[in-house]
């Protein structure tokens, strides 16, 4: 997993709950590197599931509330980090069908390594738009937290039907109901 | 509660092990990237030197390309889709008079050139609203004719340019084939006059395919058979034409046909009313451009008309033929008939003279004798004469001694002439050593005239018979040449020519004192010309005459036999008690031989006829057989060769034909 979800993460419990919190989860996590990472770095995916547990486990929020939360802040930093990609793209619903055939081919040309999560878009009509997420990492609340913050971006209103097409929720359905503006 | 020191502390240590790795990242990424960006630069080289050779290539191609349209014996214009000129060449701008040198004209837009040039053209308006319809289809055009104002013709194609099917442009082509198109006309023209000459020669001109299959038939041909040539094409001419009987000449023409050759023949073929009619045919094959016969022409003359009259002639020449042979047969009886009962005269009055006749019976049966032997050589010389005429007469070539014929002859002329003042001399050039090629019984019969005639006019002095070669003329035949001299009462000048006619004496003095049938020296010469030889005389009235006789006769090589070894072979049968058979149907001839053998000892047996010649033959050896020619029964022939190939007493005994026929040789 890149480093950028470490640090970002690391940076946002910092800011939420202050560096003590950071250095207690990471403490707790007994984490090989000792906590020190960097963003242009590659870590295993456990270590930020660990973190996240202990957060979870120390502020008694659910994991999967931290995820989606996670999710929202990194898309902001995401827009203004790598604000090339958000050029020329004027609707949510177009960010999000870029994801799959532009964004992540391009990330795959700098990071060859990275392992990203698979999305399947389809738009059903012009107000409504299915993703289908797929990822053995099951962070399909990040993926979550992730389109409700892009819909923010846009300043659009939409309603996210999610449902998992699988026990283990590997592969969860989205089905994003955009609201009609001035009901 | 986490001492604030001890917090400060890890989250430094955190950064900084965070920052080694990110310098260490950053390290092995700007290596990467050195790599990387070494690699690209040779690539970057890499293409730049291909690119740089595909441009040299392309350079040269295109270079090659402009050569090439240069050096086209056709005018050509490339256009790009807006019109503009891509290339144009030289040519094309001499074809249409175009002051500019191509390369200038680059670029140059056409869309009003059609209209610009269209005065060269016979048509101006058809020739621009072509290209307008070109232009608009956008399909290919290949060798069109174009006839321009001062009587060139050109062939114009428009190819249409695209790429994966976007329009690019189009390609003009011209080319001047004023030459060659002139010359297809003339020969065209040529071809049609030629077959019009033929058609208006009544020859009908039929085409048909390699398989009979009829292409086309001209009128008169039509004409000739009956049909429409709407009737005849895509027939089978052999099914429509074809009479059976003559299915193996066709065939063998097909044959012919098939290797190339023409040929002529005459066959039947059917009329479409059914009748026939006879056509001289002469067939010829037609090839391609490669030489491979594709077909052939047929052209027909209709010659029922000259085959009618063919068959008419044919049958009058067998009438003509038939009534000729049954003339020969009658001069062949004729001549049997008179000369059996002459002979029996002649004989009758020799037997009479050994009958001790007084002065007066002496002298009628001299009168009797010499007007027999008048009557019988007139005889032979009206058979002899009719011989020649009717063409019968057989000239022989074979091998024999001409100058032992002529001493033979010259001999018998001095035997005759012991009791008068006339000496017979021979003179032969001793040079002669060969037998020659030619008819020995035709040269005695010219001597035995010309001796005859010789002795008949000379009274005293000499008759000489001379033999030589004359040197070869101008077709280079040598001749022979036999000259009868004599020294008697001579021709007149005026007269000399008539002699040689029939039945034409000097004057009728000479025939009343020396007789004859005034025949003689007309057969000798016409035996002569026949032979291929020459008769003419030098003759002074009073002093002789001479008869200059030349004849072409081939040298055989052979040498002459010595002639004492001839002479044993015929000797004199001479002595007394040999047996004689004699085969004789006729009661006179038997009677006057039998009177002759009887004077002369010699003992003989008759029989009648040819049957009961051969019958005695079977029963007793004789020395000699005497066969008459013409018997009942069995003739003289029949029975010659029954006594030779049957098993007999007389199976080597000498045969002597006995005949009056002299017609049959």
């Amino acid at each position: 997993m890149k480093g950028i979800v470490f640090t970002e993460f690391l940076e946002l419990v910092e800011s939420k709950f202050g560096y003590e919190m950071v250095d207690s989860i990471i403490q707790e996590s007994h984490l090989p590197n000792g906590g020190a990472y960097t963003s242009i770095g590659t870590y295993p995916h456990s270590e930020i599931v660990m973190l996240v547990t202990q957060l979870s486990h120390k502020t008694e929020i659910p994991v999967s509330e931290l995820l989606r939360i996670y999710g929202r802040h990194i898309l902001r930093v995401f827009a203004k980090s790598y604000s090339h990609f958000f050029e020329g793209v004027t609707t949510a619903f177009g960010l999000l069908e870029q994801i799959e055939n532009h964004i992540h081919v391009e990330v795959l040309k700098l990071y060859p390594d990275a392992e990203l999560p698979r999305f399947s878009v389809r738009r059903l009509d012009e107000n409504t738009l299915e993703m289908i997420y797929h990822s053995e990492r099951r962070l399909a609340d990040f993926a979550m937290g992730l389109i409700e913050s892009t819909l923010e971006h846009y300043q659009e209103k939409a309603t996210i039907l999610r449902e998992d097409l699988n026990p283990d929720g590997s592969t969860v359905r989205f089905l994003i109901v955009k609201q009609k503006a001035e009901l | 509660m986490i001492p604030e020191m001890e917090l400060l502390q890890r989250r430094l240590e955190r950064e900084r092990t965070a920052r080694k790795e990110a310098e260490a990242i950053l390290e092995q990424k700007a290596l990467e990237l050195y790599y990387s960006n070494t690699a690209l630069r040779q690539l970057n080289d890499g293409l730049e030197v291909e690119v740089q050779a595909r441009t040299r290539a392309l350079s040269t191609e295109q270079s090659r390309l402009e050569s090439l349209i240069e050096n086209l014996d056709s005018g050509v214009l490339l256009e790009d889709e807006n019109r503009k000129i891509v290339i144009v060449n030289d040519l094309f701008c001499k074809l249409f008079g175009i002051p500019l040198a191509p390369e200038l004209l680059k670029g140059a837009d056409c869309s009003q050139s059609a209209e610009q040039s269209k005065h060269l053209f016979a048509d101006p308006d058809g020739f621009t609203a072509r290209i307008i319809e070109l232009l608009s289809k956008r399909e290919i055009c290949l060798d069109e004719i174009l006839h321009l104002a001062d009587g060139s013709v050109f062939f114009r194609s428009f190819i249409p340019v695209f790429s994966d099917a976007k329009y690019m442009g189009h390609l003009w082509k011209y080319t001047d084939v004023t030459v060659t198109h002139h010359a297809q006309v003339d020969l065209k023209h040529s071809e049609e006059k030629y077959r019009g000459l033929i058609e208006n020669m009544e020859l009908g001109l039929m085409e048909v395919s390699k398989s009979g299959i009829i292409l086309r038939a001209y009128p008169r041909f039509c004409v000739m058979v009956g049909y429409q040539e709407a009737e005849l094409i895509g027939q089978s001419a052999v099914d429509l034409f074809l009479v059976p009987e003559f299915s193996p000449v066709f065939e063998a023409q097909e044959r012919e046909r098939a290797t190339g050759k023409a040929s002529v023949y005459e066959v039947q073929i059917y009329k479409k009313s059914g009748e026939k009619i006879w056509v001289l045919i002469s067939g010829a094959p037609i090839f391609d451009s490669d030489d491979q016969v594709i077909g052939s022409l047929g052209i027909h003359y209709d010659i029922t008309p000259q085959k009618e009259l063919q068959k008419e002639l044919e049958e009058a020449k067998r009438n003509a033929e038939a009534a000729q042979e049954a003339e020969k047969q009658f001069l062949a009886n004729m001549s049997h008939e008179i000369r059996t009962p002459l002979n029996a005269i002649i004989g009758m009055s020799h037997l009479l003279y050994d009958t001790q006749p007084n002065p007066e019976q002496q002298e009628y049966l001299d009168i009797l004798r010499n007007s027999a032997e008048m009557l019988r050589a007139l005889i032979t010389d009206i058979l002899d004469l009719s011989k020649i005429r009717s063409g019968h007469l057989e000239v022989q070539k074979k091998e024999f001694d001409l100058v032992g014929s002529v001493r033979t002859m010259v001999k018998s002329a001095q035997l005759r002439l012991e009791d008068r003042p006339v000496k017979v001399v021979a003179n032969i050039d001793p040079h002669f050593k060969h037998l020659v090629l030619g008819d020995d019984l035709l040269v005695h019969q010219i001597l035995s005239n010309l001796l005859g005639n010789a002795e008949k006019f000379t009274e005293k002095g000499q008759i000489s018979v001379s033999l030589s070669l004359v040197p070869p003329n101008a077709t280079g035949q040598s001749m022979y040449e036999i000259r009868v001299s004599d020294s008697g009462i001579g021709i007149p000048q005026d007269k000399q020519e008539i002699i040689f006619k029939t039945f034409r004496q000097v004057d009728g003095d000479i025939k009343r004192k020396f007789g004859g049938t005034g025949l003689g020296l007309a057969i000798t010469r016409q035996i002569i010309e026949i032979q291929g030889g020459t008769i003419h005389l030098e003759s002074e009235l009073g002093k002789g005459s001479t008869f200059i006789v030349q004849l072409p006769y081939l040298d055989s090589g052979k040498a002459i036999v010595d002639a004492t070894k001839t002479e044993q072979i015929f000797r004199p049968l001479g002595s007394k008690g040999k047996r004689l058979l004699v085969v004789e149907d006729n009661h006179m001839n038997r009677k006057y031989i039998g009177t002759l053998l009887r004077k002369w000892g010699i003992h003989h047996t008759f029989a009648h006829n040819g049957r009961e010649g051969w019958q005695l033959s079977m029963q007793e050896p004789f020395d000699l057989i005497l066969m008459d020619i013409q018997m009942p029964e069995m003739d003289g022939y029949e029975a010659t060769i029954a006594i030779r190939e049957s098993v007999n007493l007389n199976k080597d005994t000498p045969i002597i034909a006995l005949t009056a026929s002299a017609l049959l040789s």
